[in-house]
């Protein structure tokens, strides 16, 4: 069979992606970069470590432990013909792989031998091995992960402060788990899991470089087993379960002590409700971004102010995340005065709100997003993992432009105003270890 | 005519007064990207060196605060420009990097390079002075900043293990120095003293300039002369490649933080730096050591004997270093680092099998290969194998990668002779 990709073409970017969707629901991304070297392949399921609750599609209600999804990406590395970093490596390809919230995502990249390393990764992925003794090996590898974390003080204060923030959805869990939680992690389970979310409707082959679109689409139609499954019509699929989030944070304050020689603060606040999906998903991510920005980025008086006085230091910023029906705001970074910071912060955030935004600073700011977007196209690595990400949240990567160019000024103000609510805030606050301990 | 499948290269120009220009013209990119690195000896001026660019970001002569800075680069449509130190061997680089969008991407292709270059010759140039120094709040908050910043790199475990170990290694060797400076210098810079030796440091100390994008190169380099080349007058004297400094006894040494994860970090000499004609062999040693996931100490450390999380080894290629840095459970560290150095010696043996090299050449041109879509990338590697004295030309590397003999390999690895270890781990339990 022929097949006759569809094209979706950016005049702003001069960028195009080609697509197809195979019956089985499996979709295929190429991103043609004439005179690349770089060739990088992208492998992704929208399953991450948010999904820890779920009714199989055999109608099974399953409640897993933390961090499987992370041991599930470990597990899928040891194949029959042994690591595939080795197998990637021996074709001199540099191969990686990642688990956030909402995906899993494994890819390679390599200037030549390009098809050779296509067909491991998607055989790898699609033909998972799940053998106890290595399941137990891998705990051993991956306890040394989470505790390198562990020493990290801007993963503690990160994931510290999603705990504090959410109660009951699982965005508050740390990617990779703990200690406890993966040593109750089996086989059997992971292959539950596997099965679950490694199917093909649920997952994106995204690729980009200096290839034959029509090789490269037969090619995969002939070597993916996603590729060849037969239809989806009619079968069930796994059902995600998330618990209804409390609109109050969890837990207002943690201090921890760690081995730092400045503070760090995090004050983080809460999104509930947010849309899972489509242009208002996106909408709702670029305008927290870009509020968050006007607000507190360099360019804001409150950054002079609060750099010119040091209180904070070069890292401080602030971001938004959101999936899984849930968002949060967070804005923060090293500081040695946190409980100042806080006060200063929490007291100033009804003031903004109150005087609003002004023209000149929007349109300034918008510019710099303009700026920025169209730089990170630069990166064969953005254009894959963005327009997956994208996708798996039913939108076009390419239309963030048109996005970004039709947010308004009352769009922030309202994201202001809900998401920086004074009264429902966490923080997390990690200091010097005292002397005495 | 030009090949368009040939690997891209510079233009280079060396104009009076010590500037270099070096330009790229391709059609990869959606930006423009510039690069001014300024070079000076690693010496006592390391921590005045390390104030100028976090100085100069506080305000110009038109711009004169941060807020001001930070609000004319947005409106070029987020034109990023950052400034740091890094550290070459014994030379310490203060690089300033310019990123615009190319202005064929923007609505109504709005001007934005020429005022970005101007605006970047500003902020280098003509800080915003007062009383013949530095603005002194700024500096005072500056240098309080990067006291702060100093006193922080124990926060990133990793990267203070391996500044702790090269402290160890080289007491008496300008590389001891962090990049960063020293806290104890701090007290006695003032902004009139600072501000002179910008003055100083702005004519004279060698300046290269490397820009990348879709641009015109002859129109490019005027433009870039016309910005640059105003008040350059060259004449600092930049010291040569060091010296190889020979092993007097290995030392072990070790320190207690409250961590969860120990860092082993070992330190090794073997002489051997970008112009030497062991150098092919040696990014191959290192990368069948240690430099990728298929390499030995991966392998044996990690995927057989479950010892650490992360184990790799590294290249210092001035100097002529390798180091092997791992995370790694307290309580495993005597037989983590007995298998290490079991590893090394098997190196050093000949114990390296074909699939080994075969692997590691691959990975390395393929990574050499794909080089060529990363400007920013191509241009270090062209900086600083023009330092010492390296032509640029990425088909002769890989033919002499390609050519490199195992009995090569292991005449490198027979070099490495093993300096000063380094632990950081746990208190031990009362």
């Amino acid at each position: 069979m022929k097949i006759k990709p569809l094209r979706n073409h950016s005049p702003t970017l001069d960028e195009e992606v080609l697509s197809h969707e195979f019956p089985s629901g499996l979709q295929v991304f190429f991103c043609p970069k004439r005179g690349f070297k770089k060739k990088y392949a992208c492998y992704s399921t929208h399953y991450g470590s948010v999904d820890s609750e779920f009714i199989e599609p055999t109608g099974t209600r399953l409640k897993v432990p933390d961090g499987i999804a992370h041991f599930l990406e470990h597990t899928l590395f040891e194949t029959e013909e042994g690591n595939v970093s080795d197998l990637f490596a021996k074709r001199g390809a540099y191969n990686n792989a990642a688990t956030s919230f909402t995906t899993t995502a494994y890819l390679f990249a390599s200037s030549d031998r390009f098809y050779d390393n296509l067909k491991l990764l998607v055989n790898f992925v699609e033909n998972p091995v799940f053998r106890p003794e290595k399941v137990e090996k891998e705990k051993g590898i991956i306890e040394q992960e989470i505790k390198g974390y562990d020493d990290n003080p801007g993963w503690v204060s990160y994931m510290g402060l999603l705990e504090n923030l959410f109660e009951k959805h699982p965005m508050r869990i740390d990617i990779a788990g703990t200690v406890e939680t993966i040593r109750q992690i089996d086989s059997e389970t992971l292959h539950r899991c596997y099965r679950a979310f490694y199917g093909p409707a649920n997952m994106i082959l995204f690729v980009v470089g200096d290839l034959d679109s029509t090789e490269l689409f037969d090619f995969v139609g002939r070597t993916s087993r996603n590729a060849a499954a037969p239809p989806r019509d009619g079968a069930r699929r796994v059902e995600r379960l998330y618990p209804e989030e409390p609109r109050a944070v969890h837990r207002q304050e943690t201090r921890k002590e760690m081995e730092v020689a400045i503070p760090k603060l995090l004050l983080g606040f809460k999104d509930v409700g947010t849309p899972s999906a489509g242009e208002e998903f996106v909408l709702r991510d670029l305008s927290s971004e870009f509020a968050l920005e006007l607000l507190f980025g360099r360019s804001s008086d409150l950054f002079r102010e609060l750099y010119e006085s040091q209180i904070v230091l070069d890292d401080f910023g602030a971001s938004y995340g959101i999936g899984a029906g849930i968002g949060y705001g967070v804005v923060g970074g090293e500081t040695p005065a946190p409980d100042q910071l806080r006060d200063i912060l929490l007291g100033r955030i009804s003031s903004l709100i109150d005087r609003g935004i002004t023209d000149e600073d929007f349109e300034r700011e918008k510019r710099k997003f303009i700026g920025n977007f169209t730089r990170s196209f630069n990166s064969l690595e953005y254009i894959a993992s963005h327009y997956t990400f994208f996708r798996f949240h039913g939108f076009d990567l390419f239309r963030s432009v048109d996005l970004l160019q039709r947010i308004e000024k009352r769009h922030l103000e309202e994201r202001v105003r809900t998401l920086l609510d004074p009264e429902n805030f966490a923080s997390y606050v990690i200091l010097p270890r005292s002397p005495a301990s | 005519m030009h090949d368009p499948t040939a690997p891209p290269s510079f233009t280079h120009f060396y104009l009076p007064g010590d500037l270099h220009l070096a330009l790229n013209s391709n059609k990869k990119m959606k930006t423009v990207l510039v690069t001014a690195s300024f070079i000076g000896n690693l010496d006592e001026t390391v921590t005045r060196m390390a104030l100028l660019p976090v100085i100069l970001r506080r305000g110009t002569r038109t711009c004169r605060d941060m807020q001001t800075i930070s609000r004319y680069l947005d409106g070029l449509y987020g034109a990023s420009l950052s400034s740091y130190v890094l550290k070459v061997g014994e030379w310490h680089v203060v690089r300033f990097r310019l990123e615009v969008v190319n202005e064929r991407f923007l609505p109504g292709n709005a001007a934005i390079l020429r005022p970005a270059l101007e605006f970047l010759r500003e902020l280098v140039c003509e800080p915003l002075e007062v009383d013949g120094g530095f603005q002194p709040e700024y500096l005072e908050q500056e240098k309080a900043n990067l006291r702060r910043s100093i006193e922080s790199l124990v926060d990133n475990k990793a990267a203070y293990a391996e500044q702790r170990l090269i402290e160890e290694m080289c007491p008496n060797e300008p590389y001891r120095l962090y990049e960063q400076g020293r806290v104890k210098d701090l007290d006695g810079i003032d902004a009139v003293s600072l501000k002179r030796l910008h003055a100083e440091w702005v004519r004279r100390y060698p300046l290269h300039v490397y820009a990348a994008g879709d641009i015109d190169i002859a129109a490019f380099r005027d433009l870039l002369e016309a910005v640059f080349s105003t008040a350059r007058e060259g004449g600092y004297k930049l010291s040569g490649i060091p010296k190889p400094v020979p092993v007097h006894g290995t030392r072990s040494v070790t320190e207690h933080l409250d961590v969860n994860q120990a860092k082993l970090v070992l330190g090794f000499r073997h002489g051997v730096t970008y112009s030497d004609p062991q150098y092919e062999a040696l990014l191959l040693l290192n990368g069948i050591l240690g430099g990728f996931s298929h390499s030995k100490l991966f392998q044996n450390v990690r995927e057989k004997e479950s010892l650490c999380y992360s184990v790799h080894s590294s290249l210092e290629r001035t100097k002529g270093f390798l180091f092997i840095s791992g995370g790694i459970a307290p309580e495993k560290e005597r037989k983590a680092l007995e298998i290490i150095l079991k590893n090394v010696d098997a190196l050093k043996r000949g114990e390296i099998t074909d699939q080994e090299i075969h692997s590691t050449v691959l990975t390395i041109l393929n990574s050499n290969e794909m080089l060529e879509d990363n400007f920013g990338a191509l241009a270090d590697v062209d900086f600083v194998w023009s330092l010492h004295g390296r032509k640029f030309d990425l088909p002769a590397f890989r033919e002499r990668l390609k050519r490199v003999t195992r009995d090569e390999i292991i005449q490198v690895a027979q070099k490495l002779q093993k300096d000063t270890t380094y632990l950081l781990t746990q208190s031990p339990t009362p």
